[in-house]
């Protein structure tokens, strides 16, 4: 695997090239895709991909910069999809609006989960936050008025009026997710050459030389988990506009919390373009794996990616892209680079 | 006059014992190298579906297999951490983490993939029926459930007090260097370790088996959980606080589900884990551990 990346990298030095090309390289062209689409499943493979490269930038943010394995971002998610829901189905209130107020409360519900779990550190904090996860999958289990484990459907018959943001034909889906993918990895390229990039990164490498530096851990870590819940929260509502029907199993099940995790390593933790190569080869993976397997129940293509998973941790445990470094001439030769995150491997 | 209360009491108190079990073996990992399994009760799972097929397909008594799936769960342990964990040992935490992660995911959904996802539920045991006194209905399989854990947290006790090998496990996890260098293997340790505490789901996996629904997709979340929450509550290192930290998980789900909504079961259990997450420093039970 690692030998292929290296013989990639030697005929086209991707590093070199500045993100600020290549990022309008990758998502320009894409605005083509559906033209080529010409079976219906390829389309919607194409939407999760772009969903999902919103998704792992979301985890990407805490995860991949400040270095915190979080197994709770659907709750995030889920709370997101559940507010633009419920504002559209029960209120009437436009996703267009909706959208915005799921990030926010997302960021909210994020936030309050991270003031409570920022003290806890590595392993510690990640079963926290699957706790959390677990807690709120019985909650919204169990409470009626969001439709409990039945779940609540749209009114399909919205569907094309102006303000419901939901469309007959999916090639208008692409392009919504389009902007959210974009968005998202301009957030994240902004974050990358930003000093909050590299407090970040620095509390990873080093939570206490990091606050001896006069960086705030706590304050940063929680700034982190904002933004990175408000597009988790802005993800799940464009997830609950493109299936049309939420209920707790599709959003808080375990896999959701992987899936968010998966992304992101399988690319590269902690890079602008990592999610972007993880959710290409992940949801085209799953798609293609669910067809040729036949149905999710089987459970064969999660055997597959706990496999991938066991097999990334022990040969390239900082995804299949190399970090590059923040800025142009920072930290070529350091160890940083040679050895990726370093997060607990010596301290107490 | 009995209060359902104390059925709930005794319920818990049985079960619980179960959990400080599977708790103990994952606490042992846990204290000696720092690596928390997430996949503890998927390796519970894999002992608990031996029982299941060995017990519908052979007819074969769960007593007769405690030692098999004791002895098949150590070395499941031992070639998990001598071929896979090991070599996530020096790399960053978040390689740990995603490391059992796979290992959950593989072994739920390999077990999903070829036994299916149906609850299944065991019907020959040895032991059935229950007894009603003071107007408490208790379970014989659960009570025998319960002494099998106790037995084997007093032989587990035994083992690292005073083995040879339990030694070399403790002189590791208090200075692994000190141990390098006293001419203690500590990779056999690790591995042995790995063995030990998921020899400990094997037990604890078999005498479930017999009383207790199986659904693949669930129950290995609740036990790995439920001994998250008790090695969180009783103290890393420490077999008793492990003990009592899941007799006290065994209490709270079931005096939860007879007073409050038993619906919110589970919830329970993820509460307190949080809790005693955030409190673990100043140590709700360390008590134990300094006696």
């Amino acid at each position: 695997m690692s030998g292929a990346v290296k013989f990639v990298s030697r005929i086209v030095d991707l590093q070199s090239i500045p993100l600020l090309y290549l990022i309008p390289a990758i998502f320009i062209p894409a605005l083509a895709l559906p033209q080529f689409a010409t079976t219906y499943f390829f389309l919607n493979t194409l939407i999760y991909v772009l969903l999902f490269v919103g998704l792992g930038q979301s985890w990407n943010i805490i995860g991949g910069y400040a270095g915190q394995i979080s197994l709770g971002h659907a709750v995030m998610f889920a709370s997101g999809a559940y507010t633009t829901g419920i504002l559209f189905i029960y209120y009437d209130i436009t996703p267009y609006v909706g959208l915005l107020v799921s990030g926010l409360l997302a960021a909210a519900v994020g936030l309050i989960l991270g003031a409570l779990t920022f003290r806890l550190r590595y392993h510690y904090f990640s079963i926290a936050t699957l706790a959390a996860t677990l807690g709120a999958y019985v909650v919204f289990l169990q409470w009626d008025w969001i439709g409990g484990a039945v779940g609540l459907e749209y009114p399909l018959s919205q569907i094309g009026s102006s303000f419901s943001l939901m469309f007959s034909s999916r090639e208008l889906y692409f392009y919504v997710m389009w902007v959210f993918a974009l968005g998202t990895t301009l957030l994240v390229y902004q974050l990358h050459i930003s000093k909050l990039g590299i407090y970040l990164k620095a509390i990873d490498i080093d939570q206490e030389l990091a606050e001896n530096a006069g960086i705030s851990a706590f304050w940063y870590k929680m700034y982190a988990m904002g933004l990175s819940s408000f597009v988790a929260g802005i993800g799940g509502g464009l997830f609950a506009q493109y299936v049309l029907f939420i209920e707790p199993r599709i959003l808080l099940e375990l896999i959701r919390n992987v899936e968010f995790v998966l992304i992101p390593v399988i690319g590269g933790l902690g890079t602008v373009l990592g999610p972007i190569v993880g959710a290409v080869v992940y949801i085209f993976t799953r798609e293609y794996t669910r067809t040729l397997l036949g149905g999710t129940q089987t459970g064969l293509s999660w055997v597959i990616f706990g496999m991938v998973l066991i097999l990334i941790s022990v040969y390239r445990p900082n995804g299949l892209i190399e970090r590059r470094p923040a800025i142009g001439n920072i930290g070529t030769d350091t160890e940083e680079t040679k050895s990726g995150i370093e997060s607990g491997a010596d301290d107490d | 006059m009995v209060l359902p209360i104390f059925g709930a009491v005794v319920d818990g108190v049985l079960i619980g014992l179960a959990y400080g079990l599977v708790a103990a073996g994952l606490g042992l990992i846990w204290g000696v190298m720092d690596i928390v399994n997430f996949a503890h009760g998927e390796h519970m799972l894999i002992a608990m579906y031996v029982t299941l097929l060995a017990s519908a397909n052979f007819n074969i008594s769960p007593i007769i297999l405690l030692p098999v799936n004791a002895a098949l769960m150590f070395v499941v342990g031992y070639g998990t951490y001598a071929i896979i964990i090991k070599k996530t040992m020096d790399g960053p935490v978040l390689g740990q983490v995603l490391c059992t992660f796979g290992l959950l995911l593989t072994i739920r959904y390999g077990i999903i993939y070829f036994a299916g996802p149906s609850t299944r539920t065991i019907n020959n045991f040895v032991v059935a029926g229950s007894t009603t006194a003071y107007g408490i209905s208790v379970s014989y399989p659960a009570v025998l459930t319960a002494i099998v854990s106790l037995l084997t947290i007093g032989l587990l006790y035994f083992i690292l007090q005073r083995s040879s090998v339990g030694k070399a496990i403790r002189a590791t996890a208090q200075d692994k260097q000190a141990a390098q260098v006293m001419g203690i293997n500590t990779n056999r340790i690790y591995a042995t370790s790995w063995g030990i505490g998921l020899a400990a789901t094997g037990i604890a996996g078999t005498m479930i088996a017999t009383h207790f629904p199986i659904q693949p997709n669930a129950t290995p979340g609740i036990w790995t959980i439920a001994s998250f929450a008790a090695v969180a509550l009783g103290g890393l290192g420490s077999i008793f606080g492990a003990v009592i930290g899941g007799v006290v998980i065994g209490l709270v789900q079931n005096i939860g589900a007879s007073l409050l909504d038993p619906s919110y079961q589970q919830l329970y259990v993820y509460i307190v884990l949080i809790v005693a997450l955030l409190y673990q420093r100043e140590g709700i039970l360390n008590w134990v551990s300094d006696q």
